[in-house]
């Protein structure tokens, strides 16, 4: 296994009791690759991610990001390991401005003092390590909200911005975390078909300007068919399907457990 | 200018306020809530009054070794029930174990003088020392507030699970908010001993741990400025209004009630009272035409 | 160490444990549903005590009808606790912090309000058994122990049955692991949590009185019933088993330390113990809390 793959998922399987949520999973996500998780409502899509950020501890299997073996580390060292993710219920702080938001996953691998310079150098009237890190903070963090195109709302707190723009803000987040793996759960979800469009788009201008391998859960078949290089279809927690969008839209297993069953999506 | 009745009130004011900002850090903005609060006054108040008495040491010594003791034992608490991490509940039944051991070590241990107490306790809460205190108490709990580790706080409270997944280690965080609330109540616990001159275990009580969270809540989560609004409400109620112990609880426990169906952010929840906001208060006073004299115009 | 003595301290032991496992599953099976920490149970409990004190004295009844009608009380309280201090809070989504506050306010509110209008006294309930000890293999065992434990073992297994086996049971286990998907599948979610504030409070109503018999009916038992949520986190929260063996645990624990090793710091063993069992096991002994719904 070199730097060419990504992640790699191997035989992961996670019971809550004695149901499995997901059996015997395995892929690989080749770098700079974007990659897509498709299947039916309660698959388990969502418990592959919380798995792979290690919010849930695998029953079995192993998961490797880069060659190294991520599986049973604390979901910070993961995250400080290089991936990052959005969730499929929105998941902000709420009470903080759209711009702490983006700070608080910024100055995590790069802090520019510690707890007692905090607590006791930060007089006031006087220019400090602290108010300067906090300047030079807000910078840095704005260009992502640039990149989101949502900088016009910094200071306004994170849960007073309509749907659409909080989830772009959870994927401003994600990226002020300097990844290299993107996780992004339903980003479209509650999306119409123009501000989709205009999602895929942004989806792969960043990942061409982060150097990002992404792997996705969409429902929008649109979006998953317009962005992913790859995809993998899971039906009540087991694997179903795997491929290009081409080979998947014409596989009739798929067909049968996903689009028959769920002919809106 | 004041008689010392008015000079004690305003020094149970500070003090007070002293244990409810560190509670602030620990509930309103790292969101556990602790109901053990007075058993780490109670180890200020006792380690200040040991080390001030006993052992005859100044008092400035006495309130470090009180910072310190109730940070230790904040510690001791702390980690192991802290640890699981998403349900902070595990902590917040722990502490009320917490405070139940604490009264029965205190009413049992010699150096303590068992439920008898400790008194003839130094005079050395002085109105004036205990404002220096306090103001250096908020100075730096607003440089806690306003740096990272404020925001990894509030962060955590919002949401633990975005939080780690934003790389915050959020056992870490729940710890050094708990250490600071901890150091805290350690330190205003030293003053209340030498300003009641008389410690008795009786005195820390779960009920004033209850009180303590209760005026945090009522205050404002989320604000710093409230909960010391809050405090001397608190401290001033009972005195002006004279009414039995018990009857002023049953108001508490309904208020609290009150304020979690109604307005459960508190008074002041998430707001800080500052003289900025006070100026644009009293700007938006004048335009109504309600104080002042018309067309005076006041610069930012 | 003498075996009688032996047998003595574990029935003992068993028979307060009795008591806390019942609070325990009262106060896990709202936790399991709302996933919050009803710090007002303490507060049911201790009125029970003084329902079942004021059933016998006031009323007269015998020790059966004064456990159903301190049963029933509470049932009614419990469930007024749910539709005044919790309810609003559920309607809005609050966080769970919330609800244990308002159900701290609640606890502060019932307390009080006993210590003001009933006073700060110590009831004792009417002598129930003539003869108060009888004798096993030596050993004196107290007879209201003995039927502590019975009737706490009859009222956990009447529970289980119709958690696991009955229609509504069924339900509310079901609401307690996804209430959103409970609801979906047609459980009216705001007549279990109704239903499981009342079965919590008929087993504060048991619990209580027993409680009363063994300590006196006196407004400030939270040192006591505060014994619950320990119990609860030692066996991990929201788990009915967990809550069931943290108390009989607890309990026997607490019988040896007294008669063994020391009563004056018999809490302090208590506490310690629940140190260590989250040292070891940080989400308690049968804990499945650990991983949140994400």
């Amino acid at each position: 296994m070199s730097k060419d793959t990504a992640l790699k998922i191997d035989g992961l399987t996670k019971a809550f009791g004695g149901i499995k949520a997901v059996e015997n999973l395995s892929f690989e996500l080749k770098t700079g690759e974007i990659m897509g998780i498709i299947g039916p409502n309660g698959a388990g899509k969502t418990t592959v991610f919380n798995l792979i950020t290690s919010v849930y501890q695998p029953t079995e299997g192993n998961i490797y990001f880069e060659g190294q073996n991520i599986t049973g580390k604390q979901p910070e060292e993961i995250v400080k390991l290089g991936i990052a993710r959005t969730f499929q219920n929105i998941r902000l702080f709420k009470k903080l401005t759209v711009i702490e938001n983006v700070i608080t996953a910024l100055d995590l691998n790069n802090p520019k003092y510690n707890v007692m310079q905090a607590l006791f150098t930060n007089f006031p009237f006087v220019n400090n390590k602290i108010k300067k890190s906090e300047i030079e903070l807000r910078e840095e963090a704005k260009k992502y909200l640039r990149d989101v195109g949502i900088e016009e709302y910094a200071y306004k707190t994170a849960e007073s911005l309509p749907y659409g723009l909080q989830r772009k803000l959870e994927i401003a987040r994600a990226l002020a975390l300097n990844p290299r793996l993107l996780l992004l759960d339903e980003p479209a979800a509650g999306m119409n078909p123009e501000e989709t469009r205009e999602l895929t788009e942004l989806i792969r201008t960043l990942a061409k300007k982060f150097d990002l391998s992404v792997l996705l859960i969409e429902h929008h078949m649109d979006l998953v068919m317009n962005l992913c290089d790859h995809l993998y279809v899971i039906n009540f927690g087991k694997f179903l399907a795997e491929g290009t969008p081409e080979v998947i839209q014409n596989d009739p297993k798929v067909l049968e457990a996903y689009l028959g069953g769920e002919a809106d999506a | 200018m004041f008689s010392s009745y008015i000079w004690g009130v305003i020094t149970v004011c500070m003090y007070t306020s002293i244990i409810v900002v560190g509670l602030a850090v620990f509930t309103g903005f790292t969101g556990l809530v602790s109901l053990g609060h007075a058993a780490f006054v109670a180890i200020g108040a006792y380690t200040c009054a040991i080390l001030t008495k006993t052992f005859e040491l100044p008092f400035f010594v006495g309130v470090i070794g009180a910072a310190l003791t109730s940070g230790l034992a904040s510690l001791i608490i702390g980690y192991p029930t802290l640890r699981a991490k998403l349900r902070s509940d595990y902590f917040t039944i722990t502490t009320l174990g917490f405070g139940e051991a604490m009264r029965v070590i205190l009413e049992n241990l010699e150096i303590t003088n068992g439920a008898r107490g400790i008194g003839g306790l130094g005079n050395y809460s002085h109105p004036i020392t205990v404002f220096v205190i306090l103001v250096i108490v908020l100075w730096v709990t607003k440089n806690y507030i306003f740096s990272r580790y404020g925001r990894m706080s509030i962060s955590v409270r919002e949401d633990p699970i975005a939080a780690e997944m934003a790389g915050i280690n959020v056992v870490q965080v729940r710890l050094r908010a708990l250490l600071f609330s901890a150091i805290c109540a350690g330190i205003g616990g030293a003053i209340y001993a030498h300003y009641i001159r008389f410690i008795q275990p009786s005195m820390f009580i779960s009920t004033q741990s209850t009180l303590y969270t209760a005026i945090v809540v009522a205050g404002g989560m989320g604000s710093i400025t409230g909960p010391c609004i809050a405090a001397c409400i608190f401290t001033m109620i009972p005195e002006v209004l004279r009414v039995a112990d018990q009857w002023r609880m049953v108001a508490y426990g309904a208020v609290l009630v009150a304020i979690m169906v109604l307005r459960p952010s508190g008074i002041f929840g998430y707001k800080e009272i500052t003289i900025r906001g006070m100026r644009n208060l009293v700007r938006r006073l004048r335009k109504q035409k309600l104080i002042g004299p018309e067309g005076v115009e006041i610069d930012e | 160490m003498e075996l009688s003595l032996l047998f003595q301290t574990l029935i003992t032991g068993l028979a307060i444990g009795g008591i806390y496992s019942l609070m325990a599953v009262g106060y896990s099976l709202v936790f399991s549903i709302l996933n919050f920490s009803n710090f007002a149970y303490g507060g049911v409990i201790m009125l029970a005590s003084f329902a079942g004190y004021y059933a016998m004295t006031l009323l007269g009844a015998n020790v059966f009808v004064a456990l159903i009608i301190s049963m029933a009380a509470m049932a009614v309280v419990s469930l007024a606790t749910e539709r005044v201090a919790y309810s609003p809070l559920r309607k809005r989504n609050a966080p769970p912090m919330f609800f244990m506050i308002s159900a701290m306010g609640l606890s502060i509110f019932i307390e009080n309000l006993v210590y003001a209008t009933i006073g700060a006294h110590f009831y004792a309930y009417p002598i129930i058994f003539e003869e108060t000890t009888i004798n096993i293999f030596g050993a004196a065992l107290g007879k209201m122990d003995l039927f502590a434990i019975v009737f706490s073992i009859i009222a956990i297994a009447i529970m289980n049955y119709f958690i696991n086996k009955t229609r509504t049971g069924i339900a509310i286990r079901a609401a307690s692991y996804d209430s959103t998907v409970a609801t979906l599948n047609g459980v009216n979610l705001s007549v279990v949590i109704g239903l499981v504030f009342v079965i919590a409070g008929a087993f504060a109503g048991i619990s209580g009185m027993f409680l009363g018999i063994k300590y006196m009916a006196y407004p400030n038992m939270g040192w006591i019933t505060n014994k619950a949520y320990i119990a609860a986190v030692i066996g991990g929260l929201g788990s009915l088993p967990g809550a069931i063996y943290g108390g009989v645990i607890l309990g026997i624990v607490e019988a040896f330390v007294s008669v063994y090793i020391t009563s004056t710091y018999r809490d302090v063993f208590s506490f310690a113990i629940l140190i260590i069992i989250l040292l070891i096991r940080p989400a308690g002994l049968f804990g499945k809390y650990l991983e949140e719904k994400v």
